[in-house]
C-alpha cells in the first residue's frame, strides 16, 4: 500500500504518461519504416545506376582492340562516369596491373577477385566512406579479357539518411512531448465529473449529511460509483439519526427520573429525618432506579438491533408454544382483570427463541394492558405459504390513527393523558426484533375496538441469507 | 462460607462486601486479576465472584487459570451485556453470569443457586411455622385446612418455601417459576404474589410472605411484632 501512493497514483499523470509513450511508439515505429524504406530505395537505385554504367562501360570496353587501347580510349571510358563525383570507374589487367582509372580506387586488390566472382554489388568499408562496388570481366576486340570496376562512394546517401535519422527521431520525440501535454488536457477534462464528484463530496459534513451526488449528471461509467456513494451516504444518514434519535431520547426520558432522584434525595438528606424515613426515600429511590436501568437496557436493546449489531442465532420456535408459555405467565394479571386469553392455530418458524418469546410477550403485555374489563384477547397463528403470522387482538379503545404511525417507535405512548405503565419501549423493541428476523409487526384497529397486532415471519429457509 | 470478591470498582466491591458479609458470608475483595487469581488459587473459598475488566489481568484469564486448579465456583459480575461474552464466560468454566446493573437480591439468590448446585435434596414436605407444602401430593395446608392452589401458585409457594428467609426479586421469580428468562416490564409476579397471599396469608393473622419494597419478596416466620 504505501509504496504505491507516490506520483503515479494519479489517474491524469498515468494516463498522460501512457498516451504519451504510445504517440512515441508509434511515431518511432513509422519513422523506422519510412527510414528504412528510404534506406532500400536508395540502395537499389544505386545499385541499378552501377549496373547501368557497368553495361556501358562493357559495351565500350568491346568496341576497344587491345589493352594499350584502354588508356588511349580512356576519354571514351571515363565519359560513362563524367558528372558523377562519387562513381569511379577502374580496369585492371592480369597481375592487377591498373590498365584505367578515372580515380584512385578504393578497394583493396585482394578483394576485387570476390567481386568479380560474385558480379552483384557489394558494400566495402573504406576509408574515410564506405563504397559499394561491382565488378565484371569484360573482353575487348581482340579477345583479351580485362576486369572492370565501378565504386560508389556512399557518403552522401550516408549523409542523407543521417539527416533523416535525425528528423525522426526529432519528430518523435516532439510528438512525445506534445502527446504528453495533449493527454494530460484530455484526462484531466475527461476526469472533471470525478473531480467535481470529490468537491461535492467535500461539501458533505455531519451537519450536511443529506447532501448527494448527482447521479443522472454523472457519466455514464461514474453512476454507479455515484449511486454506492449515494447509498452509502443514506445509510450513514441513517444510523446517524437513529444515533441522534436515541441519545435525545434517552436524554429525555432519563433526565426526569434523574431529577427526582437528585431531588428527593436532597430533600431528605437536608435534615435529621427517622430511620423510616430513609426507609422510605430509598425505596423510591430503588423504584426510579429500576425504571432507569430496564430503560437503559431496552434503548441498548433497540439501539444494537436497529444497526443490526446483534447477531441472530436461529433455532426452531414452536410458536404455539410460546403463546401458550405467555397464556400461563400473564394469567394472574388476566385473572385480576377478568380478561380470558385464547390461543389457537400452529406455527413454527426459525428465530431467536428469546426474543421471540420477548416480542410476543410484549404485545400480550401491551394487550392486557388496554383491554377492556371482562373480554377476550386472542392469539392467533397461521402458518401460511408467504407467512407465519402470529395475531394478537383485544377489544378496548380503539388506537387514534394519528398515534398509529408512531406506535413502533421509542417512548411512544398511546396514552395521550401521560400515564403509562410502561416506557414506552415495548412495542419498539418488538419491531426491532421483528426486523432482525425479516419480518414485520402491523397494527390494525377498527373503528368499534378491535385492536390486532400481526406478526410476520417470512417462511424457513427464504432469508438464509440474513442469517 | 467464604467468599471472593475480585471487582475493581471500589464503590461495587465495597457494597458487595457488605451486603454479602450481612447475609452471612465471609468476604474478601481483591482489585485486579493478578490477586485475584493468587487469592483463588491458593486460598480456601467456596465462591469467587469475578468482574470481566480487570487490572493487570482480565476476568476470561482468571477464570480460565482458576480452572487449570480448582473447581471453586465462578459468577461472572460485568457490564458486559452480549450473548457471546455471556457464552465465552460459561464455556470458560463460570457457573454462572450476571449483568450490570443487577438487583442485589438476584444476585444473592444465584450465589445460593450456585452453592446449592448438586447438594440438597428437596425434603417431601417444606414446612414454615403452620404453613405446610407437600411436594409429594401437591398439596399445601395452613393451620391444618388445605389451601386451594393453581399448579403456579403451588411452584411459586415452593420456591418461597425452599427459599426461606431469602429475598427473591421479580426477575428471579419470573424465571424460577413462568420460566421468563428476560426482564419484562409487566406488573405479573406482583400481582401472582398478591393472589397467592390472598389465600396464604390473608385469612390468617400472622402473615409469612413480606415485601421488601423495592427489591423482592421474602417468606419467613418473622417474630409477631408488637
Amino acid at each position: 500500500m504505501t509504496q504505491r501512493r507516490t506520483g503515479s497514483d494519479s489517474i491524469t499523470a498515468r494516463l498522460a504518461l501512457l498516451f504519451a509513450l504510445a504517440l512515441a511508439t508509434l511515431s518511432l515505429a513509422a519513422g523506422g519504416y519510412l527510414y528504412h524504406a528510404l534506406t532500400l530505395d536508395l540502395t537499389s537505385r544505386d545499385e541499378n545506376e552501377l549496373h547501368g554504367k557497368m553495361a556501358l562501360a562493357i559495351e565500350a570496353l568491346t568496341r576497344l582492340d587491345s589493352l594499350e587501347a584502354v588508356d588511349t580510349r580512356n576519354s571514351e571510358l571515363a565519359h560513362i562516369v563524367v558528372g558523377h563525383d562519387r562513381l569511379t570507374l577502374y580496369v585492371t589487367g592480369a597481375d592487377d596491373r591498373l590498365l584505367f582509372a578515372t580515380g584512385h580506387p578504393r578497394i583493396a586488390a585482394s578483394a576485387r577477385a570476390a567481386l568479380l566472382e560474385s558480379a552483384q554489388p557489394q558494400m566495402f568499408a573504406t576509408h574515410p566512406d564506405s563504397v559499394r562496388a561491382l565488378g565484371s570481366r569484360a573482353a575487348l576486340r581482340s579477345g583479351a579479357t580485362v576486369a572492370l570496376f565501378i565504386e560508389s562512394n556512399t557518403a552522401e546517401t550516408d549523409r542523407l539518411l543521417a539527416g533523416h535519422l535525425r528528423e525522426i527521431v526529432l519528430a518523435v520525440l516532439l510528438s512525445a512531448v506534445l502527446g504528453l501535454g495533449a493527454a494530460y488536457a484530455i484526462a484531466r477534462s475527461g476526469l472533471r465529473p470525478l473531480r467535481e464528484m470529490a468537491d461535492t463530496a467535500k461539501l458533505i459534513s455531519v451537519e450536511q449529511l443529506d447532501q448527494r451526488l448527482s447521479v443522472e449528471s454523472a457519466p455514464a461509467e461514474l453512476r454507479e460509483l455515484a449511486g454506492a456513494f449515494n447509498a452509502m451516504l443514506q445509510r450513514l444518514q441513517d444510523s446517524f439519526t437513529r444515533l441522534n434519535e436515541f441519545s435525545s431520547d434517552l436524554a429525555h426520558e432519563m433526565r426526569t427520573p434523574i431529577s427526582n432522584l437528585i431531588g428527593h434525595t436532597q430533600v431528605v438528606l437536608s435534615r435529621n429525618r427517622s430511620a423510616d424515613d430513609y426507609r422510605a426515600a430509598l425505596e423510591s429511590n430503588m423504584e426510579e432506579f429500576e425504571r432507569l436501568s430496564r430503560m437503559v437496557g431496552d434503548m441498548l436493546f433497540i439501539a444494537r438491533a436497529d444497526n443490526a449489531q446483534t447477531r441472530v442465532t436461529k433455532l426452531p420456535v414452536d410458536l404455539r408454544a410460546v403463546a401458550l408459555k405467555m397464556q400461563q405467565f400473564y394469567e394472574p394479571i388476566l385473572a385480576e382483570k377478568e380478561v380470558s386469553l385464547s390461543v389457537n392455530g400452529d406455527g413454527r418458524i426459525d428465530a431467536e427463541p428469546l426474543m421471540i418469546e420477548r416480542a410476543v410477550s410484549n404485545l400480550v403485555s401491551n394487550a392486557v394492558r388496554h383491554a377492556e374489563q371482562g373480554s377476550e384477547i386472542t392469539i392467533h397463528i397461521q402458518d401460511g405459504q408467504r407467512a407465519t403470522t402470529l395475531e394478537v387482538s383485544n377489544r378496548g379503545q380503539p388506537i387514534q390513527p394519528e398515534v398509529k404511525g408512531r406506535l413502533f417507535s421509542r417512548f411512544a405512548h398511546a396514552d395521550t393523558d401521560g400515564r403509562s405503565d410502561g416506557i414506552g419501549l415495548g412495542l419498539a423493541i418488538v419491531q426491532s426484533i421483528m426486523k432482525l428476523h425479516n419480518g414485520a409487526v402491523t397494527v390494525d384497529s377498527s373503528a368499534h375496538g378491535e385492536t390486532r397486532f400481526v406478526l410476520s415471519f417470512p417462511p424457513s429457509g427464504a432469508d438464509a441469507r440474513a442469517a | 462460607m467464604r467468599i471472593l470478591v475480585v471487582e475493581d470498582d471500589p464503590k461495587t466491591g465495597d457494597y458487595l462486601k457488605r451486603g454479602l458479609t450481612e447475609n452471612g458470608f465471609v468476604v474478601d475483595v481483591v482489585r485486579d486479576g493478578i490477586d485475584g487469581k493468587f487469592y483463588a488459587t491458593t486460598g480456601d473459598y467456596q465462591l469467587v465472584i469475578l468482574d470481566v475488566g480487570l487490572p493487570k489481568m482480565d476476568g476470561w484469564k482468571v477464570v480460565a487459570d482458576i480452572r487449570k486448579q480448582k473447581d471453586t465456583p465462578v459468577l461472572f459480575l460485568t457490564a458486559r451485556d452480549k450473548v457471546e461474552d455471556r457464552v465465552k464466560g460459561l464455556e470458560l468454566g463460570a457457573d454462572d453470569y450476571l449483568v450490570k446493573p443487577f438487583a442485589f437480591s438476584e444476585l444473592l439468590a444465584r450465589i445460593r443457586t450456585v452453592l446449592r448446585r448438586g447438594k440438597s435434596v428437596d425434603p417431601e414436605v417444606f414446612k414454615v411455622a403452620d404453613l405446610e407444602l407437600d411436594l409429594q401430593r401437591h398439596r399445601a395446608f395452613r393451620a391444618g385446612s388445605r389451601i386451594d392452589l393453581t399448579a403456579k401458585e403451588f411452584t411459586l409457594l415452593a420456591l418461597f418455601m425452599r427459599r426461606t428467609g431469602e429475598v427473591l426479586s421479580r426477575t428471579f421469580i419470573a424465571e424460577q417459576v413462568w420460566d421468563m428468562n428476560f426482564d419484562s416490564d409487566t406488573n405479573v409476579v406482583e400481582v401472582a404474589v398478591k393472589r397467592l397471599r390472598a389465600k396464604v396469608d390473608d385469612p390468617f393473622e400472622h402473615k409469612l410472605i413480606h415485601t421488601i419494597r423495592g427489591v423482592g419478596y421474602v417468606l419467613e416466620d418473622r417474630a409477631p411484632q408488637s
